[in-house]
């Protein structure tokens, strides 16, 4: 609908509306706007406002034509030179985001820092919301995102998000992978006996996943490995349920990981389940 | 072998929403006793507010019902919510008992006899000798089999006189509650703008409430609904006083519609009946004729009505290789239904494709379809799904609403940038022209983040609110795009 009718549906349809917001027992219903009178009026004022009503709204509804295009389009996002994040590597993230093992966050930023991946566009807004709360997290998203988080940020300012974020405070540390326990083989061994001999209980889940979550990729590869042979004792069963989960979560991520970078060592040869990405602890102990 | 429905299935038999709402409160193991089921039917007594239980009993096979309470709902609530509680294995097996005996021997000798006189076993006429025989159809009687021939005015087949005076009767009867519903609910619409929108009742609930109760008793279910969504527009923002005119008009076009639909072209009144609330049988949809393509399955929305989640799963045909100009494509809607505690499972999860049947609901702009026989097992897509510009989506649309103006939702795929507009108002744009996004899109960032001010293929809904994005494909490099929910 275009040009004149639109207008004559405009000036008809408001003449409507005062009508109808004053009732039409009070307000008299005025003649039709020229274009609009070839309908046999109904005796009944309210029936003929009703019956002039739908006309308009049908012919306005499927005869909406598009709006002028905005002036102002949306500038185009920063150019970004590295290849963007495998499926795989993304819904990982998204994985993560949603609340599953948080606790490798750090260590999947850093892989992808290393792989010289693009953080995943769909999780940009999830990530920098959460950075609001978390300045270790913020510092991180915002050097991988780089110029498209303030992009983002001045686009939308729905978001809630600086643009430019103001300085960190004195002390606060990029977030980063767990730090793993001085000998990664000796921790495996440890959690492996805890949760034989039973003391691995519920309790103490968090000091034993932070271990799990720091191990080499070899030495979590051998303790997948090593889990799969014992069987839990009824007070470990959880724990061994969820230390499994945790480990083969990050097992998967390495491989993911490995798979994304073919520049990186033994990507095409890697056996399963070994991972070899580049090592994210940086010190293999 | 025991036959047992899924609670989706259960809630698919529903008349119309309210009973299927009113069913999962019926679903309460405290509300029945000497419920039992064996492999061939459910029963139960429903404790109900009145001196004397209601008998339940359902025929799973088939599945047919009976309930001795006296909804015309075609099944009633309690027959659903027995149903329901059978779904969750809520049901012990037991010993049949008697009323479910002497209403099933009925049943076969029924059949039997219309097996012998090679009668259309559809709409199976209740025998005179009975005993609780009696011409309403919610007391007794082979309900799945009225719903069918209601809905679809198919011709009773042959029967003695006597059954076919009563059948009659009894359409009439249902036909007349229809058109006094809906003519007192015209009156209703035209009551509203003579004292004025601005009268204080209007934004009362029960003003509402009351006239979609009694919709409800006139079988008008979807009109029901509709009036509760009017319901909600009220004082929703300063220039509420357009929508609900916007709303009443439109209302008022389909109840004239359906007090006319024997002069309409068949497909219209097809999709006016099913606008104000009549169903139609799955059986009956499943027996058109289905059309088989590629399907890619584009777009997922969840709403809760009542005390249900109802899922609309938009369904689109590949275009075949090689076509230059693309046609108008063909989208099919898949509505599943969810309760609390039976959540829905996506059979078809955005961002697939398979090769399937297609079977749609009457309508003269048919959307909503069923999945018939499966061709191949479901494959990740790896491209987007074409784009049409904005101004060629809009007129898409537009032909949809010409021919079925009350429809509420419209699907569209469209490749534009999200661009704003300042206060917070956004629009898909291209060359062609700008689409308004719906006020108050919370998923925006990731939209804008995933456009990176480029243009996107997006899926979504068109209302008259504005476009309801549902669906965006990011590109993943090497010609590979992944679907996005939004």
């Amino acid at each position: 609908m275009t040009g004149d009718l639109a207008t004559s549906a405009a000036t008809e349809w408001s003449a409507l509306v005062t009508t109808a917001v004053l009732g039409a027992e009070r307000h008299p219903l005025p003649a039709a706007v020229e274009g609009w009178d070839r309908w046999p009026g109904d005796a009944d004022p309210a029936v003929a406002l009703l019956d002039r009503a739908a006309a308009v709204v049908v012919a306005r509804r499927a005869g909406a034509m598009a709006a002028a295009p905005p002036t102002r389009p949306l500038p185009e996002a920063p150019p970004d030179s590295r290849p963007p994040c495998t499926t795989a590597c993304a819904q990982r993230l998204a994985r993560i985001v949603g609340g599953e093992h948080e606790i490798v966050l750090g260590e999947w930023l850093h892989l992808c820092d290393q792989a010289g991946l693009q953080l995943p566009a769909p999780l940009l807004p999830a990530l920098l919301l959460r950075g609001r709360r978390r300045p270790d997290l913020d510092l991180v998203v915002r050097r991988l995102a780089g110029s498209r988080a303030t992009w983002l940020a001045q686009v939308v300012p729905e978001l809630g998000v600086k643009p430019v974020p103001a300085p960190p405070a004195k002390g606060v540390v990029p977030l980063g992978p767990v730090p793993p326990p001085p000998h990664s083989g000796a921790a495996a061994a440890l959690v492996l006996t805890q949760l034989r001999d039973g003391r691995a209980t519920w309790a103490a889940l968090p000091q034993l996943q932070q271990l799990v979550a720091g191990l080499t990729p070899d030495a979590l590869a051998s303790f997948l490995a090593s889990l799969g042979q014992q069987a839990a004792t009824a007070l470990t069963a959880r724990t061994s349920a969820a230390l499994t989960d945790l480990a083969e979560f990050r097992a998967e991520m390495l491989r993911e990981f490995a798979a994304a970078s073919p520049g990186a060592p033994n990507a095409a040869t890697l056996p399963t389940p070994a991972p070899a990405p580049p090592d994210p602890t940086g010190d293999p102990s | 072998m025991t036959v047992r429905p899924t609670t989706e299935q259960v809630l698919l038999m529903a008349p119309d929403r309210q009973a299927a709402a009113a069913a999962v409160g019926v679903a309460e193991p405290g509300n029945w006793s000497a419920a039992g089921c064996d492999d061939q039917a459910v029963w139960g007594q429903y404790v109900a507010s009145s001196a004397e239980p209601y008998e339940v009993s359902i025929e799973l096979t088939v599945p047919a019902f009976r309930c001795t309470c006296p909804s015309r709902k075609l099944p009633c609530k309690h027959c659903l919510g027995l149903l329901l509680l059978h779904a969750q294995q809520g049901v012990q097996p037991a010993r049949r008992l008697p009323f479910v005996d002497a209403w099933l021997q009925r049943r076969a000798v029924r059949e039997a006899a219309l097996r012998d006189a090679l009668a259309d076993p559809v709409e199976a006429p209740e025998p005179a000798a009975a005993p609780e025989a009696a011409p309403d159809v919610g007391v007794d009687g082979d309900q799945s089999a009225v719903v069918g021939a209601a809905a679809l005015g198919a011709t009773a087949p042959s029967g003695s006189p006597g059954d076919e005076a009563q059948r009659e009767k009894r359409r009439t009867e249902r036909a007349e509650r229809m058109r006094a519903g809906l003519v007192e609910f015209d009156r209703w619409l035209a009551d509203r703008v003579r004292v004025g929108l601005a009268a204080a009742e209007l934004a009362q609930p029960d003003t509402w409430d009351r006239v979609a109760a009694r919709l409800v008793d006139a079988q008008c279910g979807g009109l029901a609904n509709r009036v509760k969504r009017v319901a909600a527009r009220v004082g929703q923002h300063q220039q509420w006083h357009h929508d609900v005119l916007e709303e009443l008009a439109v209302l008022h076009l389909l109840v004239n519609g359906a007090l006319r639909t024997a002069s309409l072209p068949a497909d219209l009144a097809d999709g006016v009946h099913a606008a104000t609330g009549l169903t139609t049988l799955q059986a009956d949809v499943l027996a058109g004729v289905p059309t088989t393509a590629r399907w890619q399955v584009l777009g997922e929305s969840r709403v809760r009505e009542d005390r249900i989640t109802v899922q609309r799963t938009w369904l689109r045909a590949i275009d075949p290789a090689g076509a230059t100009e693309p046609p108008a494509p063909t989208w099919a809607l898949v509505l599943s239904f969810g309760t609390f505690g039976n959540e829905l499972q996506s059979d078809h999860v955005v961002g697939t494709e398979f090769d399937a049947d297609i079977h749609w609901y009457p309508g003269a702009a048919p959307l909503r379809a069923l999945v018939g026989r499966l061709h191949s097992l479901s494959a990740v897509s790896t491209a987007a799904p074409t784009g049409f510009s904005v101004e060629r989506a809009m007129g898409l649309a537009g032909w949809a609403l010409a021919v079925e103006p009350w429809l509420e939702r419209v699907p569209l795929c469209i490749c534009a940038v999200p661009t704003p507009l300042g206060d917070g108002r956004w629009v898909l744009a291209d060359g062609t022209g700008a689409l308004p996004v719906v006020p108050g899109f919370w998923r925006l960032a990731e939209l804008v983040s995933i456009s990176g001010g480029r243009p996107v293929t997006v899926m979504g809904e068109w209302s008259a609110d504005g476009f309801q994005p549902l669906t965006v494909w990011a590109d993943e490099g090497h010609g590979i795009s992944t679907a996005v929910a939004l």
